[in-house]
This record gives C-alpha cells, sequence and structure tokens, in this order.
C-alpha cells in the first residue's frame, strides 16, 4: 500500500514541478482592461541581459535585438557613430588571430563595417551570375587593402581565385547531429508533413475564449465552474457530432476519463506514460506544448495564481486543466495521422535535411567576404596552417548574426548615453543645484512619467516663477478607492504594493437627493444600453431593431465618423444634462480610537480611511522623498495622470503606472485634502515637517491623451488663495496646449507648424476618434530616469523622454529616502522600459503585432482576426517610435550611496547588476560616473549644448528624437 | 438632366478614380496618402451629389425608373452583351446606401489605416470595391451583374488576406474564394439560361412592366433560372449551408469587415434575389426553398452567435441572423420589407462594427453605471432545455454547427485527396516522357569554378568554364 502511494505522488510532485517550472516562460499578463507594464523577460532576469535575451530568442524562437539591417540604416543616418564601434568593441577581450597582425577587434570591427554581405544558400547563384560575385572584389574596399587582396593578379583571377582557395579550405562538412522533437507534433510534422497544431490550437482557442470569456457572449459555456478540465470533458465527450478527421475518436478518449474519474493531473500523468517520456524531459516536453499558445496558456495560469484579476466573473482556472485537455488532443491528434507509428516510439532522432551545395558554398563565401574585407590574398589562405585556418573560421563563426547584432545593440546604446550623459554634465557645471530660497509663487506635483516632462517644462517656460516636482504617481496613498460612480473598489497603487485602506467617494449631505438621481439615471441607462447592445444581436430583437431603429444609427455613424471631436464633446453634454452632479466628499477619516476594530473595517477586512498620524505619514513621507521639506509655496497642486480614447483596447497601458494601471485623480485629491486637514500638520510639525499656515494643497488630473486639465474641491480654496489658484490654473490651461502642440509634432497625421490651439483640437479629437489607433504615443518615447533635483534638468529640454523623480541628496543622510524611491520607481520605470524594448525588437511575437485585425474577446485580451493565440505584450502602433535602449537611470548622489541604496532591494540590485538597467551616478559635486560590470568610470567630457529661445521653436516642424537643448527663459531664471 | 449622364457618371467616378489609383501605381507613383484620401472623399462626395440629383429626377418627375444604354460591348453572333443601367425604387436606396457607406468608411480608413504598409493597396481596393457595388446594384441586366458582382468578390478576398504576412488571413481568404467561386456558378449559368430561354437578360425584356404583365420565364425554365440565382445569393449572402466563410472573414481590418460584411458585400445576394423576385414569384419551389433556407440560416446564426466570446465573430453572426430574416422576407416577396430591412441593418451593422475595438471601453462605462451587475445572460432559451440537450447543443455551437468540419471532411478532403493523386500520376507522367527537369541543372561549383582543374591557383591555367 505504501509502496503504491509513493509511487503515485511521486510523479505527481515531479510533474507538479516541471509545470511550475514550464509555467515560468509564460507570459505575465492579466486581463487587459488593467494593463500592467512589466519585464517580458521577467522569467530571464536572473542572468546578464545580453545573455538573457539570446537564451529567450533561443526558446521562444524571437529575435534578441534589432535587425542589423535596421542598425545599419541607423548607421547610415548617424545614429550610430564609428567611434561607438570603436569604444563597445575595446572593452571586450582581443587576441590576435592570424599571424601578422589580424586581432580580433579589427576582424570584429571589418564584419560590423563594411559588413559581410548578405550571402546565402538562397541567394548565391543569383549573386554569382547577376551581381558579379565571383568577378570582382567588394567594392567598398580601401586601396591598401585592395592592393593586399588582388597581390598583383587581375580581378576576377584574384577573386575566383580566393573563393576556391577558401572554398578548399573549409573543412568536409561535419555530420549535422539529428534533432530530438521536443514533443509529439515535431515528429509527425517531420515524418508525415502535417501539422497537429493547426487543428488543436484551432480547438483550445475556441474552448479557452469561451471559458476565460466575462460576460462578452450571451451563452456562457455550460459546467465552467467545475474548471477547464471538467467542462471541456463534458463537451467533448457528447456522442452524435461530427469531429474533425484529426480529431475523431476524441469523444471515447473524454468518455473513458469520465469513466474511471480522472482528474486533470492524472489524465496528464496518463498521457505522459503513454508518449513514454522519461521524467528528466517533462519538463522541455510540457514547455514546449505550453510555448505553443503561450497567450491562453499565460492567462490561465495567471488566474489561476491571481484569480482576484478577473474583471467580473471568477472562473477556476488551473494549468493542469488546459495541460489536460492539450495532451488528450495531442495523443488522439498522434493516433489519427496514420503514417506518424506507435504513439511510445514519437523520440525518433529527426534526420536533418542533408547540406546542399548551395549551403556549402555559402559557407565559404562567407569566408570569401571576410578574406576581402582583410585584405587575404588567396596565396595567404592557401599558406596557413590547418589549426590557423580552422581557428580562423572558429574566430568568423563566434561573431555570429546575434554577437554582431549584440555589438550594435551596445554601440547604440552607447550613443544615447552621450547624448545625454554629456549635456546633463556640462548643464550641471553652469548651475547651482540647491533649491531657491525665493518662495514660489506655486508649486506642482506631477507623476514621475516621462510624458509629464513636457507639460512641466511647458508650465515652467509659461509661468517661470512656479516650481515643479515629481513624485509616483499615488503619491503614496495605497488605497482600495470607490468613486461614485465606480460599481467596485479597486487598488489605487503599484502592484506590488495591497492596500490596507478603503475609502470612498461619497455626495455631500445636501447633495444625497442628486446622487441618487444620478444613480438611479444611470441604471436605466445601462439597461438600454445593454439590452440594445444583446438585442441588435439576437434574431427577433435584432429584426425589430433593424426595422424600426437601424435608420436612427445614421446619425452616430456620420457624426462619429465625420466630426469626431465636436461628436464627442455633444455626447458628453448630453450626459452632462440628463445626469445631475453631484458634490461630493472622501471618506478619509478614521476615528484614531477606533482604529484597529472591526467596526472600522469593510467587507473585504480593509481598514476604512485613515487616522491622523496615518495620512501624516503619508503627506509626510511623499514631501520628504521629493525634497519638499521647507519654502512651501501658498498654494501646491498635485496632479495625478490617465488617458482617455477609444478605438484602443490596451487604453489602461496609458494610464498611471503607479497607480496600478488606472487613473490617478483620486490620489491627488485624497493627497491634497489630507495635506489641508490642521490636525495633520499638527501632527506632521511635531514630527519635523513645517508646513506654513497659509499654505494650501488642490488636487487636480491631467489626462495624457486629451491633455485635460482639471481640479478637485475648488469650493474649498479659501478665498484668501482665489487669486493664485486663478493664475495657476491659467497658466496650467496654456500648458497644456503647450504639451499637446509638442505631443503633436511626433503625428504624422497633425499638420506641420500648427498653433497650440490647433493642437489642442488635434488631440481632443484623437480621444474621441472611432478610428484611431494611435490616440497618444504612450510611454513610446521613454529612455531615460533621472532621479535628483529639478535643478538639475530645469531649463533643459529632455523631448518627453525622461522620468523624472525629485530627489535631494542633501536631505537624504541615511538614504532612507533614494532606497524607497529606487525600490519602488525602479522596477516600475524598467518594467515600461523593457516592454518597449521587447514589443519593438520582436512586435510579432514579444508584441502584439498591429492593432488593425484586433479584435476584443472575452473582455480578458485581442485576438488576431477571427481566432489566433491571445496576443500579450504591446501593438506596433504603441511602439513604432521607440528607440529600443534600456532604461539609463541617473541619481544624484555619489556612486558608493546610490550602490548602498540600491542593495537595499534584491529587485533593483538584479536589474542593476544584471544591466536591465543602465546606471549612472551624479555626485552632490557635479562629477559624473558610469556604472559598467561592477566598476564606476568617470565621465568628464564636456559639450557646447545647443540653446534655444522656446521649446517650440526646437521641435516644431520635427518628428523624429530630438537632443537636449537649453531652453533660454526658463534655464536663465533657473540659474 | 439627363439620365444616361448621372447613371453613366455614378460608375465612372469610382471607377475612373479606380483605374487612375491603379494605372498611376503601375508606371510608379508612389503617392503619400493625402492625395489618396483627398480624391476619394471628393469621389464619393460627387457620387452622393449625383445619387442626390437621381433621387430628384425621380421623384420630381414622376418617373418609376432611370435607364440608360450605352450601346453594346460585344456581339457574338445572335448574343450581344448591352451596356445598360438602371436605377429604379429597388435599386436606388441601394445605391444612396453604398455611396453613404463608402463615403463614410473611406474617411474612416484614413486614420484608422494611417501609416500602415498597405495603406495604398486598401484604398486601390476600397475604390475598386465601390466602383463594383455600383455597377452591381445600377446594372441593367443580369449579364452587366456579374461584373459588378465579381469585382465585389475578388475586392473582398483581396481585402480578407490584407495582412498576407500571415498564414490564417490567406487560408481564410483562400476558403471565401473557393466558396465564392463555388457559388459564382449558379449565377453565371442562371443567366446564359435566361439567354437559353428569352434570348436576353436585360431588365427591360425579361421582368414584368408596362408592356408586360408577367416575365416571360415560365414554368420549369422559372424554376431552374430562379433556383441558380439561389445559389449565387446564398454563397455571397453566408446562408446554411455555406456560411461558413463569413467569421473567416474577420481576418482584415475593422472598416473592410464593416463595409462588406456589416453592409454591402452581404446584402448583394439579397439584392439579387430581390432584382429576380418576378422570377421567383414565378416558381413556388424556389420561394419556400429561400424561406426555409432563410429560416435554417437564422436559427443556425443565432445559436452559434450567442455562444461566440469575441467581439467579431458575434457581429459576423448576428449579421447572418438578420440576412436569414431578409431571404424569409424575399421568400414571401414582401419587397419593400426587405429593402428596409436591408438598409436599417446595414447602418446599424455598420456602427457596430466600427464600434468594436472600442467594446472594452464601452462595457466597461456600461457595466459601472449598471453598479456592477449587468444581468445574467443566457436564461432565456437555454433554461427551457434539459442539460444533456444543452449540452450538446453547445458542443454542436462551438463547432459552428458543424458546416466546416463537414465540408471539410466530406468535400475538401476528397477533392485534396484526389488532386493528389492526380499530381503523383501527372508526376509520373512527364518522368516517363521528359525526364526530370532539374537533371540539365548545371552544378553551382562548376560555376564557380573550384572543382580541381579550374582554378589558376590550383592548376595555374585560367578558367575554362566562362
Amino acid at each position: 500500500m505504501t509502496v503504491e502511494r509513493t509511487n503515485n505522488q511521486e510523479p505527481l510532485q515531479h510533474l507538479q514541478h516541471a509545470i511550475d517550472h514550464a509555467a515560468h516562460f509564460l507570459p505575465d499578463q492579466g486581463p487587459i482592461g488593467v494593463f500592467i507594464h512589466h519585464n517580458t523577460l521577467h522569467a530571464f532576469q536572473h542572468l546578464k541581459f545580453e545573455d538573457a535575451v539570446q537564451q529567450a530568442a533561443r526558446l521562444f524562437e524571437t529575435e534578441p535585438f534589432m535587425t542589423e539591417a535596421a542598425f545599419r540604416k541607423d548607421f547610415a543616418a548617424g545614429r550610430i557613430t564609428p567611434e561607438n564601434l570603436d569604444v563597445v568593441l575595446s572593452r571586450e577581450a582581443d587576441a590576435e588571430i592570424l599571424p601578422g597582425g589580424v586581432t580580433r577587434r579589427k576582424l570584429r570591427r571589418a564584419m560590423l563595417v563594411p559588413g559581410l554581405r548578405a550571402i546565402a544558400a538562397d541567394n548565391i547563384e543569383w549573386l554569382m551570375d547577376e551581381n558579379g560575385l565571383l568577378d570582382f572584389s567588394r567594392p567598398d574596399l580601401d586601396s591598401a587593402t585592395r592592393n593586399d587582396l588582388l597581390a598583383g593578379k587581375d580581378e576576377r583571377t584574384a577573386i575566383r581565385d580566393l573563393f576556391a582557395a577558401c572554398f578548399h579550405r573549409m573543412p568536409k562538412s561535419e555530420t549535422v547531429s539529428p534533432a530530438m522533437p521536443q514533443r509529439p507534433r515535431d515528429a509527425v510534422l517531420a515524418a508525415t508533413g502535417t501539422d497537429t497544431d493547426e487543428i488543436i490550437n484551432t480547438w483550445l482557442i475556441r474552448l479557452c475564449s469561451t471559458f476565460l470569456d466575462q460576460g462578452q457572449s450571451y451563452w456562457p459555456m455550460p459546467l465552467r465552474e467545475q474548471g477547464f478540465y471538467q467542462s471541456v470533458c463534458a463537451l467533448m465527450s457528447q456522442p452524435g457530432l461530427l469531429p474533425p478527421s484529426l480529431l475523431s475518436g476524441l469523444k471515447n478518449v473524454f468518455q473513458r476519463q469520465q469513466l474511471k474519474r480522472m482528474t486533470s493531473a492524472e489524465v496528464v500523468l496518463d498521457c505522459l506514460n503513454k508518449l513514454d517520456a522519461p521524467q528528466v524531459e517533462w519538463e522541455s516536453l510540457l514547455t514546449a506544448e505550453l510555448l505553443s499558445l503561450p497567450g491562453w496558456a499565460g492567462l490561465m495560469h495567471k488566474l489561476e495564481r491571481e484569480p482576484a484579476l478577473v474583471p467580473h466573473e471568477p472562473i477556476p482556472c488551473s494549468l493542469m486543466d488546459f495541460l489536460a485537455v492539450r495532451m488528450t488532443l495531442t495523443l488522439v491528434a498522434f493516433e489519427n495521422v496514420k503514417t506518424s507509428g506507435e504513439i511510445s516510439q514519437w523520440r525518433q532522432p529527426i534526420l536533418p535535411a542533408p547540406v546542399t551545395e548551395a549551403e556549402q558554398m555559402a559557407e565559404a563565401a562567407r569566408v570569401f567576404d571576410v578574406a576581402q574585407l582583410l585584405g587575404l590574398s588567396a596565396e595567404k589562405i592557401q599558406s596557413l596552417s590547418r589549426d590557423e585556418f580552422n581557428s580562423f573560421l572558429a574566430e568568423i563563426n563566434a561573431f555570429g548574426d546575434w554577437e554582431r547584432r549584440r555589438v550594435w545593440h551596445l554601440a547604440y546604446e552607447h550613443w544615447h548615453e552621450l547624448e545625454i550623459l554629456r549635456p546633463l554634465l556640462t548643464y550641471r557645471a553652469e548651475i547651482d543645484p540647491r533649491r531657491s530660497a525665493n518662495r514660489p509663487a506655486a508649486q506642482v506635483i506631477f507623476c514621475i512619467d516621462e510624458r509629464e516632462e513636457s507639460v512641466r517644462r511647458a508650465l515652467e517656460e509659461i509661468a517661470p516663477n512656479v516650481e515643479t516636482l515629481g513624485a509616483a504617481g499615488f503619491f503614496g496613498v495605497a488605497v482600495n478607492y470607490q468613486g461614485l460612480d465606480d460599481a467596485h473598489g479597486a487598488a489605487f497603487c503599484p502592484v506590488v504594493v495591497t492596500p490596507q485602506h478603503a475609502i470612498q467617494e461619497r455626495p455631500s449631505e445636501s447633495d444625497q437627493h442628486l446622487s441618487n438621481q444620478r444613480q438611479s439615471r444611470r441604471k436605466l441607462w445601462a439597461q438600454i444600453a445593454h439590452n440594445s447592445f444583446i438585442g441588435s444581436r439576437t434574431l427577433v430583437r435584432g429584426w425589430v431593431g433593424a426595422l424600426g431603429l437601424g435608420w436612427l444609427s445614421v446619425f452616430p455613424l456620420v457624426t462619429r465618423v465625420l466630426t469626431p471631436r465636436q461628436a464627442g464633446n455633444l455626447y458628453a453634454r448630453l450626459g452632462n444634462l440628463f445626469l445631475p452632479s453631484p458634490n461630493t466628499e472622501l471618506t478619509l477619516l478614521r476615528d484614531d480610537t477606533a482604529s484597529h476594530e472591526k467596526s472600522a473595517e469593510n467587507a473585504e477586512g480593509l481598514l476604512l480611511g485613515f487616522t491622523i498620524q496615518e495620512k501624516a505619514d503619508r503627506v509626510a513621507g511623499t514631501l520628504r522623498a521629493a525634497g519638499l521639506i521647507e519654502n512651501h509655496s501658498r498654494l501646491v497642486a498635485i496632479m495625478g495622470h490617465g488617458s482617455t480614447s477609444l478605438n484602443n483596447p490596451h487604453e489602461s497601458a496609458h494610464d498611471c503606472g503607479a497607480c496600478g494601471g488606472r487613473r490617478g485623480s483620486p490620489n491627488a485629491r485624497m493627497f491634497a485634502a489630507m495635506a489641508n486637514h490642521p490636525q495633520v500638520r499638527e501632527r506632521m510639525s511635531e514630527q519635523g515637517m513645517n508646513i506654513p499656515v497659509d499654505t494650501w494643497f488642490v488636487g487636480g488630473y491631467h489626462d495624457t491623451c486629451n491633455d485635460v486639465v482639471e481640479f478637485f474641491d475648488t469650493s474649498a480654496i479659501p478665498a484668501t488663495h482665489a487669486d493664485e489658484f486663478a493664475k495657476l490654473a491659467e497658466s496650467l490651461d496654456r500648458a497644456r496646449e503647450a504639451n499637446a502642440l509638442e505631443r503633436a509634432r511626433r503625428f504624422e497625421a497633425a499638420y506641420r507648424d500648427t498653433t497650440p490651439k490647433a493642437a489642442l483640437r488635434h488631440v481632443e479629437e484623437r480621444a474621441e476618434h472611432l478610428a484611431e489607433p494611435r490616440p497618444e504615443y504612450g510611454h513610446a518615447t521613454n529612455a531615460v530616469c533621472v532621479v535628483g533635483r529639478r535643478s538639475l534638468t530645469r531649463g533643459l529640454f529632455m523631448d518627453r523622454r525622461a522620468f523624472l523623480i525629485s530627489y535631494d541628496p542633501d536631505r537624504d543622510p541615511k538614504l532612507d529616502s533614494l532606497a524607497a524611491i529606487l525600490g519602488a520607481a525602479g522596477p516600475v520605470c524598467a518594467g515600461i522600459n523593457l516592454e518597449y524594448y521587447f514589443s519593438f525588437v520582436d512586435n510579432e511575437r514579444y508584441g502584439c503585432g498591429t492593432k488593425l485585425p484586433h479584435n476584443v474577446t472575452g473582455l480578458v485580451g485581442v485576438m488576431n482576426g477571427q481566432g489566433s493565440d491571445l496576443r500579450t505584450g504591446l501593438p506596433w502602433q504603441m511602439v513604432e517610435v521607440h528607440e529600443p535602449v534600456r532604461l539609463l537611470l541617473i541619481v544624484e548622489n555619489t556612486p558608493d550611496n546610490v550602490m548602498n541604496a540600491v542593495r537595499r532591494s534584491a529587485m533593483v540590485t538584479e536589474l542593476v547588476e544584471n544591466r536591465w538597467i543602465r546606471l549612472a551616478t551624479m555626485s552632490p559635486d557635479g562629477s559624473l560616473h558610469v556604472y559598467r560590470d561592477g566598476e564606476f568610470e568617470p565621465m568628464t567630457e564636456i559639450v557646447p549644448l545647443p540653446q534655444t529661445a522656446t521649446s517650440p521653436d526646437w521641435f516644431l516642424g520635427k518628428l523624429e528624437h530630438l537632443p537636449i537643448a537649453r531652453v533660454a527663459a526658463t534655464a536663465a531664471h533657473a540659474s | 438632366m439627363n439620365e444616361s449622364l448621372l447613371l453613366g457618371l455614378l460608375i465612372l467616378l469610382p471607377g475612373g478614380l479606380c483605374a487612375a489609383l491603379g494605372f498611376g501605381w503601375l508606371f510608379g507613383w508612389k503617392p503619400t496618402e493625402r492625395p489618396v484620401t483627398r480624391l476619394t472623399t471628393i469621389c464619393y462626395s460627387l457620387v452622393l451629389l449625383v445619387v442626390a440629383a437621381m433621387w430628384w429626377e425621380l421623384l420630381g418627375n414622376g418617373k418609376t425608373q432611370l435607364s440608360a444604354v450605352y450601346g453594346d460591348w460585344f456581339h457574338v453572333g445572335h448574343y450581344h452583351f448591352p451596356l445598360a443601367l438602371w436605377a429604379d425604387f429597388i435599386s436606388l436606396p441601394l445605391l444612396t446606401l453604398s455611396a453613404l457607406l463608402v463615403f463614410l468608411v473611406s474617411v474612416f480608413s484614413r486614420r484608422y489605416i494611417h501609416r500602415d504598409v498597405g495603406f495604398f493597396r486598401f484604398f486601390m481596393l476600397l475604390n475598386l470595391f465601390g466602383a463594383g457595388i455600383l455597377l452591381f446594384f445600377a446594372a441593367g441586366s443580369f449579364d452587366l451583374m456579374i461584373g459588378g458582382w465579381e469585382i465585389v468578390g475578388i475586392t473582398s478576398v483581396l481585402l480578407i488576406a490584407f495582412f498576407q504576412h500571415r498564414d490564417d488571413p490567406v487560408l481564410s481568404a483562400l476558403r471565401v474564394f473557393a466558396t465564392y467561386r463555388a457559388c459564382d456558378v449558379g449565377l453565371l449559368t442562371g443567366v446564359v439560361l435566361m439567354h437559353i430561354y428569352v434570348g436576353t437578360s436585360e431588365f427591360t425584356e425579361i421582368l414584368p412592366n408596362n408592356i408586360q404583365q408577367h416575365t416571360p420565364l415560365l414554368g420549369s425554365a422559372a424554376t431552374i433560372t430562379a433556383f441558380l440565382l439561389l445559389l449565387a445569393a446564398m454563397g455571397k449572402a453566408a446562408q446554411v449551408p455555406v456560411s461558413g466563410w463569413l467569421p473567416r472573414a474577420m481576418e482584415g481590418p475593422t472598416p473592410s469587415s464593416a463595409i462588406f460584411y456589416g453592409a454591402l458585400s452581404v446584402h448583394a445576394g439579397a439584392y439579387l434575389l430581390l432584382r429576380a423576385q418576378p422570377i421567383i414569384a414565378a416558381s413556388s419551389f424556389v420561394s419556400e426553398s429561400i424561406i426555409v433556407i432563410g429560416l435554417l440560416t437564422a436559427l443556425h446564426a443565432t445559436f452559434v452567435g450567442r455562444a461566440c466570446p469575441d467581439a467579431k465573430n458575434a457581429l459576423a453572426y448576428a449579421s447572418m441572423a438578420q440576412l436569414g430574416i431578409i431571404f424569409i422576407e424575399i421568400g414571401f416577396g414582401w419587397q419593400q420589407l426587405a429593402l428596409w430591412h436591408i438598409a436599417g441593418h446595414a447602418l446599424i451593422r455598420t456602427l457596430q462594427f466600427l464600434r468594436a475595438p472600442s467594446m472594452l471601453h464601452d462595457h466597461h462605462r456600461v457595466h459601472a453605471a449598471a453598479g456592477g451587475h449587468l444581468g445574467a445572460t443566457g436564461i432565456y432559451f437555454e433554461s427551457l432545455l434539459p442539460q444533456r440537450a444543452q449540452h450538446w447543443l453547445y458542443r454542436l455551437a462551438l463547432d459552428r454547427g458543424h458546416h466546416d468540419t463537414f465540408l471539410d471532411r466530406f468535400v475538401v478532403g476528397p477533392v485534396l485527396h484526389l488532386a493528389g493523386w492526380m499530381r503523383r500520376i501527372e508526376g509520373k507522367w512527364v518522368d516517363y516522357f521528359g525526364g526530370n527537369i532539374n537533371g540539365h541543372h548545371k552544378p553551382l561549383a562548376t560555376k564557380a569554378g573550384v572543382l580541381t582543374g579550374q582554378s589558376s591557383l590550383l592548376q595555374n591555367t585560367e578558367s575554362a568554364d566562362v
């Protein structure tokens, strides 16, 4: 009995273990309604970036870097210089590889520029016939190399001889070792040409999409509350139906499993047994099976681990269930392909196709091409010993496609590094970084988001006496918040934080009746909208609707398509007429005495509101980290941000990452309300944070898509501050126009040289446009993160490319603030940056391809067309203007202090040490260091900084990324 | 105003634009986006004006139809191909609808397809489709209708395969193409039969009018002809059992899905039947067949559509269900009702298709407004059935009524099998007579001169192979 048990349990444990490992490689994206940016290769983060991307590329069959053609284009355009390449090569080990001074560095340099020609088995004959491959030397050789190469012979003879020499020196082709099939499908495909995935995936897509549906279909999948496997088993074992020919007999298999009452784990084990796969291979087999449909499997896995992520309907997800179905289908399909033999015999090596003549020629041609680049004549090649030639060949092969692209990529990043760091260093030498002792007219705290860089700069240009700061957009207020119009509460904080407090927006007492009216009318509208949505898709109601009301669609159709902005305004105005807007207040306060009693908790066990101490901690913590400890102005505005758009299933990806993919307006409003509370002020001053009595905080919201700026609780602003508020609001109104203008310069569809007002109309139209696939460019320009005083960047045109986190090194002797900032913002910014990197370098596989054929499915994601794997990552329209560089994190402190702060977070340490982030430090004394492989290397070079009168003078009429420039007006004021 | 001028402009404007773009492209013109969209907008604005003038002409002068004959295209023996256009109270509403929707979709696509590599291709095809659908609705004879019908078909296929770098769209397009071609045989032979029975396919002669009370096609002639037209209409309108292609057509970009499968192309089949109504009415068998097919389609589509969890497939089946009802209406001879239904349905469905990518945004708003409770769906009809039957039906719905599985197993499979067998036989024949063509290919190494004896380096002689 005991023996039997261990026999049974051990494989089960091993299976679970194998699945856990395999599942690690699945995409980590949840339902798309709340989009959280993360490192696409989170499973490889323990490796160095350069190795990780290549390992992942092998496993996922993806691209690790941009293509060589793309890099070459950048080289031709001056975006990569020869010096960049030399610097990168000089950092790697050199060696002499041929007698006579041919070094590895020289070889690699030549293989990059002028570079190998694209010679492959399928074009070599054409190159010979039409391009004179064997008649002329490369046209791009300098005369010395050419003379060495020809060695006095006529060109054609020399070249033909060289090719012949290379061809004959090539080692006789070793027999290529046969590959083992990863999974049964590979064996069937190799043996018969039939791809069993076609039918299996078609079915799994239909089954997964109906199973995970969150309310889009009218008829939910029966029995899905029992889990995926049980439900599929019950449905697919129905009698009297016609299966596709590759799946005939499936019904019987499922019926047998049902009869034996097998669990999904038993089914998977049974299938593995039938496949006769040894335990050591389970992991690779299951990985391969899962990666055949990674999107759906990934979502199943994600919802298994975090069931709370489902938007509407809880579903018992299990990757084991998914595998049970997948393996059952796999085995049935295998048996149905007649010629594929016994199921247990699938693990036969697949013989590779024999090496063709053209392939041999192309191999030789690569050496031939390199020999030309190095000026090696036929005689020289002939004279090499066998060992010399073979090691030469090994050197060439070691610098293959991916290796070359790795060096290209490092050079590409090096260019960017110089482009950012040199101007910052130059500018630092000119300024006094300390905060001015004069009291500014107002202070405005924005999110650290790089999209807010432009609006901050615009505000400073328009109102030079305003100070701006950057803090993570949840402003330290991690809550579960439920707005007046929200159905449920949701977490408004970074995903790594679990909120302990709940806050609700409630109508003020006098407006209770308005609120009731509003909610009942909204319910009525929802009933009508929902019923007409469903009705128009059903038979009888759809018929009545098309006959009676169909022609009415002509109005929304014509207005929405021809005049999207006006139509959007009109419908919004109608909504406002129909819905009364009550004044509201927040349930912020929790009685200090009752703070931990049950009565203060809501149904989910969250504390309702904050105590005075909790409020004081949050306000003071956020202000202290940002360095705003003294010299508060009379008016301090806190701006949350978010994004509104149509035609955009990825809408949430444009919202505030620090608020967990939601809009940061409630956080800003709560922060202001807490900071204005007299008792909170009192408590803060007891603890050393003295905010003047005449300082008033006001919360606001900036929409990064339509550039709307609005403020909350403005009626509470004291009359003494009304003028200042009006002035600030006016400045921000102009700043949002300027911001729209700067954003519009990137959009090809906006007219060049437009005015700020027209640009604002343009971005407003984008948000309301049913056809607009790029409502905004989101984080597409992210590349840099500056943690330090605003004075380092104030007055610099940073082109919306830098996350700006306010931090004062003089005020942080224990490095607590820095550690907190890096620990929270580091992974968020790196997650955004790396998701953009991967979605850009391989948009089809790491990203989700072009948006145009996307089809929203089950309210959880998008598919291509009528049915495909669930597409994860970012669409092309979001990333098309991105420059794939790793985040350049610049921290204002000494290298030692920065590393101390980094080491306090394991996650940040991993990101920095494995080079997923590029790190540089700006010491308080003004020196700059760049972190390279554990060492800090000083950078001293000062360059002349271009100057522009105003930002628009610098960017108007230009589509491309722009270098840093000094903006005269603000810069003068700052220094 | 001149009838023939108006009718001519209706076809010549979009046709001319398409031809101009096509020839320009052929001769190396690589336009930017703006001129292409401007020309398209101007073109369809003018088409809308022409349509308005046609309404004026028709209503203002109390006419029942506008018609024009521009001579014959060609003569072969007794046969001649008249270039006759025609607009009456059946076709003019559809012409108006087509002009309006192509106009709106072209404005929509200006932004939607912006910066896509296929931008120009898309607008070329959209213009070609516009010309095709207008020609189809304005044709004055069944012969000319075939022209419009085929243009609509081929543009539909090419736009489904718009994302040609992926396999799925191309395979789906091929499937749609095969379905269309198989069903088009009905239209072609139907028209040939008209010529055999009556000697012409012009509306003025084959349909009832002031001179003749009935269509000259009677009895079995009417039955066979009408049945063949029905076959063609079933293909375009995705009726059971050839409906499996409609969800596959969702591979294309959203605006083309809207105009083809929500609005115009799918209704072309219904118009064909409306046009041939007098012939159909002459055969009770065909009328009843239309009703039965329509009913089956409506039931099939509403049942499969209920289980679709994605935006575009659900819309495809919703369209199909209404098309089924439109067929029923036509079968009963309720022309006006069918026409009104087509117009209302086309408008509502176009809007829904264009809004489909915003579904998440819309659903979120409705869900929040409803206070988080949107009422369970699917509790009405399904709850009447026993559980086992529900499971059985759900499994059937998941496979979309077995349409494609049936075709794959019993039609496509055997045909491919036969084709494979024939290819093998052919290979043997060719081998027997001509030998292997590849056998004469010169080895590459010889060409490169690297075989021993060829290289000057190895033998110190000039290369023999020049």
